[in-house]
């Protein structure tokens, strides 16, 4: 859920590119929900596509890379969760066009 | 959650995982060579996701057993994995046992999903959808052997006896295992042996049914 505290954390993961497809993870909808531990800490709820995604650690590091980057963060805790899976239905509208852009039914 | 209350609940984590990684195994090894490109190219596909599967649960059991599941490193299955799986060495052995234990392994998380244990983290929905694609794949091929010409049906039927056998055993423990039935995380009314047989049984005389 965005708060006034998270909205700038959303915003700095729409930087973060899905590996396959030039489209950030959250327009991906593979972010569920960020929420801010503490002074330094961020702690991100995710999903994947599969549960056989092969890009898993990459994005979680570009994930953390990013985040670390935003003033005072000095850790990023990320929860891969299956519930609710991951269907079409969570790309945003904008996340639905890149990808009939590039010739994906969405 | 540590505590021997999950021991049949981690040993029926692993039995899976095992089976799911091994699946993936032999799905690159024979799928590779499969017989047509869109064999291959699918079971390639299936086996990303069957690796996919293993790592949940082997995650899953992890966090059964108070293990820190984030620093999980698999190299190789615990040593539960069904024989028929892990010998299959062609094309019709390894979609008979795909299928056949892709389908118990549905019976069984559907079971559990059904049973809504109480604290008991049951992060399977994604892995049931996927599941579902393979169990398709594999009981249209399953189809295919079976009616196929020459020795191919006797000897498909042959791997799919086999590879039923052992399933079922692992089914029937499951089934009747005391500490999963005093969790509730099994129920007593799961029927999993009886509804298996009856999949099985569906599949096999699937052209009596066609000409009915």
């Amino acid at each position: 859920m965005k708060t006034m505290e998270t909205e700038k954390y959303w915003e700095a993961l729409t930087e973060v590119m899905d590996p396959e497809f030039p489209i950030s993870v959250v327009d991906m909808g593979l972010i569920y929900d960020i929420t801010k531990i503490g002074d330094d800490t961020i702690a991100v709820k995710m999903t994947y596509t599969s549960t056989g995604c092969g890009c898993m650690q990459w994005i979680e590091n570009d994930i953390r890379e990013r985040l670390l980057k935003e003033e005072g963060i000095r850790d990023v805790e990320i929860h891969v969760v299956w519930d609710p899976p991951w269907t079409v239905s969570n790309l945003s509208e904008k996340g639905k066009l890149k990808l009939k852009t590039w010739g994906v039914s969405s | 959650m540590a505590n021997k209350k999950n021991d049949s609940l981690i040993v029926l984590a692993e039995t899976i995982a095992d089976n799911k990684f091994i699946t993936g195994d032999r799905l690159v090894e024979i799928g590779i060579s499969g017989p047509t490109l869109e064999a291959s190219l699918s079971s390639i596909a299936m086996a990303q996701a069957e690796l996919g599967h293993a790592r949940l649960m082997y995650k899953w059991s992890n966090e059964l057993q108070g293990l820190n599941a984030s620093k999980m490193e698999v190299k190789e299955q615990t040593g539960k994995a069904f024989p028929a799986l892990v010998n299959a060495s062609n094309w019709l052995s390894l979609i008979a046992g795909l299928y056949a234990n892709n389908q118990a392994v549905d019976l069984v998380i559907k079971a559990i999903l059904k049973a809504e244990p109480p604290n008991l983290p049951t992060p399977f929905n994604k892995m049931i959808r996927e599941q579902q694609e393979h169990l398709l794949y594999a009981k249209s091929w399953c189809k295919q052997l079976l009616r196929d010409r020459g020795a191919v049906p006797r000897v498909f039927k042959q791997h799919l006896e086999k590879a039923v056998a052992e399933v079922e055993q692992w089914l029937v423990k499951v089934e009747k295992d005391p500490q999963l039935q005093s969790e509730a995380i099994i129920l007593n009314n799961s029927n999993l042996v009886k509804t298996f047989k009856s999949e099985i049984e569906q599949l096999t005389n699937f052209e009596e049914v066609q000409h009915v």
